[in-house]
């Protein structure tokens, strides 16, 4: 074979995966939570386990489904007794990582101002560090069902030029009628913080791991790459 | 007979314990001496003067350490509490926003620190600290922040 016919080979192969579902059991009557996440490889039926989290390197999170969400813009105000500050529009790229058992962690917030915005907010908005740190902390949290998809809740950290805001917020990830995937925080408020996202973010991708070698990724407009079962 | 007896003394010393257990809340609660009545009349005062857009109403009902937060805000350098109030004035939007009074969920005091949890819109509570200050209960902060602005912002 020659070395175009591998390419072309190996192009083949990656297609094949370019479908992926991330499926979690049905939990117990009742019980809303998600104990195992399972990514999908549509195109063959076969499931393609996410590895355990690992937090040895922290706050670098290893393993697990990693599901990429392009930035976007979101809208960012902080809600008070007094009235509303708008903080105005900010890209915000997402990484979702979720373990076998509905842990998940978000990180790499990439912020920039929204083009044309007359305020330049952003800039004044970043994750929060540890005391003496370079490093950002990524938000733990936990996916669990929520109606048809999942919801994931996360305990948000952000230093602003207000100070610093904290609480939990959570993210639903629906599903559309094209079998697109979304990640949504509409009017999601981080606990008792008054901060405020409103946010839509479409799943781009999910790797699965370097075991699965499985970096499954929507492939065109005819084609959704993601369902969560 | 005597299963009844002692059921008696049991139904007795339950409702001795009843009484006891609410007499005991009665004492913990902060209103007892009207300090929750107190830190209630502060959040009221300092949101009836932002809404009346009254600086030096604002400002009398703020502590020092509001005062300061309020100027540094927007890269700011805090100046008098009246003008740095009339700043954040022109920033924070009334639309949609619930009256501050009447919508307090909850009032938590520690010593001289308190906190009224407030309901800001159907769905969200914001929690918003005060502080005696001169022998008054004041508004320590606009924003429930729980770290201070980075230095090198």
């Amino acid at each position: 074979m020659t070395n175009a016919g591998k390419a072309l080979g190996a192009l083949v192969a990656a297609l094949a995966v370019a479908t992926v579902a991330l499926t979690a059991p049905s939990p117990p009557a009742g019980e809303a939570a998600a104990d195992e996440v399972t990514a999908w490889d549509v195109t063959g039926k076969k499931p393609v386990p996410c590895e355990e989290l690992s937090t040895e390197i922290f706050p670098a999170i290893e393993g697990g489904c990693l599901v990429r969400l392009p930035k976007q813009n979101t809208r960012l105000a902080v809600l008070t007794p007094f009235g509303t500050l708008d903080l105005g529009r900010c890209g915000i790229t997402l990484n979702l990582q979720i373990g076998p058992r509905g842990d998940s962690w978000l990180q790499a917030l990439v912020l920039s101002d929204y083009p044309g915005q007359t305020q330049r907010v952003c800039g004044d908005l970043r994750l929060c560090r540890e005391k003496g740190a370079d490093d950002y902390l990524p938000w733990k949290g936990k996916i669990v069902r929520s109606g048809e998809g999942f919801r994931s809740t996360h305990a948000m950290c952000l230093d602003t030029c207000m100070g610093r805001f904290e609480g939990r917020l959570a993210f639903d990830l629906v599903k559309e009628r094209g079998g697109d995937w979304r990640m949504r925080s509409v009017n999601s408020v981080a606990g008792s913080s008054g901060f405020q996202f409103n946010g839509d973010w479409k799943l781009d991708a999910v790797d699965a791991g370097p075991s699965s070698a499985a970096y499954l990724k929507r492939e065109g407009a005819d084609a959704p790459g993601f369902d969560l079962r | 007979m005597q299963a009844r007896s002692e059921w008696r003394v049991r139904l007795v010393a339950l409702t001795l314990l009843i009484m006891t257990i609410a007499a005991g809340c009665g004492a913990s609660d902060a209103d007892e001496d009207g300090t929750e009545r107190d830190v209630r009349a502060a959040y009221a005062a300092v949101g009836k003067e932002f809404r009346a857009g009254d600086e030096r109403g604002v400002c009398s009902h703020m502590s020092r350490g509001a005062a300061r937060h309020v100027g540094l805000l927007g890269h700011g350098t805090p100046t008098t509490c009246q003008r740095d109030i009339r700043k954040l004035l022109k920033w924070i939007d009334f639309k949609g926003a619930e009256p501050p009074t009447g919508q307090v969920t909850a009032v938590e005091v520690d010593g001289d620190k308190a906190s009224v949890t407030t309901k800001v819109s159907s769905y969200a509570s914001s929690e918003l600290p005060f502080v005696v200050e001169d022998g008054r209960w004041k508004l320590d902060n606009f924003f429930n922040i729980t770290g201070p602005i980075p230095a090198d912002f």
